[in-house]
């Protein structure tokens, strides 16, 4: 059975440059644009807001 | 040029070629818990393919050797077996033949989005006491008929993604648009071609119809955990969008969806973490694809 690690192992222990990491748009205007079409009920609303705090960019 | 019927194009995808049978192999090895290491690399090894894709990800930077991992067998042991169910899988999607698609950045994009999608799947079904196998499995094939029918009517689908950019609506709306049915149907039916479990020819055929099967359902059914876990891995991908797709975009959620396999979770963000940093390992498997 396929088990995604709780923590990384003692053998994943390096950061990947940050020159290797995927050009994610991390910045809040790029993350909601992505939403507009997902309407505003409880699970899209929910799922932006774990996004941005995924990315830090929710408002305290 | 007028578009196909949906049972002239199930017909026409259903010729592309099948999953191979060593890969097959390789899976049905790793899904024994008690497989014998040599055995199985005897069987990737027939695999020239998924031999190249699986040191490429064991020599990535996630794993920080100092040495370089030169075997199958020494991968074996520096992957894990977990971590290579999920690689062979995501391997066999690679690796898939699809006439006519060409190592387009925009085929990559779909790659790497079906790998984040698997990961998040995995991710939610493990929290939601799933096979994360299965859910992993899903998420790999979920968007396969769209590369079938990219595969297959790569001028006509050429129409779908400037009907989706130029009128800014969803993939799957531009695809009923010009086809008259969308990716999901081809999907399903591909899968069920392919004698893979009916949970995800089912799962994939209603991940951007999962509230219309809800309908049909009312009077007592609950909805389908696979269903419902691949909807929402999807929509975490989109909204994550981890593979930098410009036109990419988060469909909306089902409540029911959130609050079944989301809302209680308290490690979510952290496990987008983990998300993210399994992406990183696994989208370069598709690196010179």
């Amino acid at each position: 059975m396929i088990e995604i690690p709780e923590k990384p192992s003692a053998a994943i222990s390096n950061e990947v440059p940050a020159s290797k990491q995927p050009p994610v748009a991390k910045d809040a205007i790029a993350v909601m644009h992505r939403f507009r079409h997902a309407g505003n009920g409880l699970g899209s609303s929910a799922l932006q807001t774990a996004v941005l705090k995924f990315f830090a960019l929710a408002k305290p | 040029m007028s578009h196909p019927s949906l049972e002239h194009a199930i017909a026409a995808v259903q010729q592309l070629p099948n999953i191979p049978a060593s890969v097959r192999q390789v899976m049905v090895f790793l899904n024994d818990e008690s497989v014998d290491i040599e055995k199985l690399e005897e069987a990737i090894l027939l695999d020239q393919g998924l031999v190249v894709r699986i040191l490429r990800v064991a020599n990535s930077p996630f794993y920080g050797l100092p040495n370089q991992v030169q075997t199958v067998h020494d991968a074996i042991i520096v992957l894990g077996l977990s971590h290579l169910r999920m690689m062979v899988t995501a391997a066999m999607l690679a690796n898939q033949k699809f006439p006519n698609l060409a190592d387009s950045a925009p085929v990559k994009t779909l790659f790497c989005h079906s790998i984040s999608v698997a990961l998040c799947a995995a991710s939610l079904g493990r929290q939601a006491k799933l096979d994360p196998n299965l859910c992993f499995l899903a998420g790999v094939l979920h968007d396969v008929g769209k590369l079938a029918l990219m595969s297959a009517y790569s001028s006509l689908y050429d129409d779908v993604k400037k009907l989706q950019v130029d009128n800014d609506i969803f993939s799957v709306d531009a695809e009923k648009l010009v086809f008259g049915f969308d990716h999901c149907a081809i999907g399903e039916a591909l899968c069920k071609h392919w004698m893979l479990p009916d949970a995800i020819a089912s799962a994939i055929g209603g991940h951007h119809h999962l509230d219309e099967r809800l309908e049909l359902r009312q009077g007592g059914a609950s909805m389908d955990d696979l269903s419902g876990i691949l909807h929402l891995a999807d929509a975490m991908s989109h909204g994550l969008n981890l593979e930098n797709d410009e036109t990419s975009l988060v469909p909306a959620v089902l409540d029911q969806t959130w609050i079944r396999f989301a809302s209680t979770n308290q490690t979510l963000t952290q496990d987008l973490e983990l998300i993210q940093r399994l992406y990183r390992q696994y989208s370069s498997m598709f690196d010179g694809h």
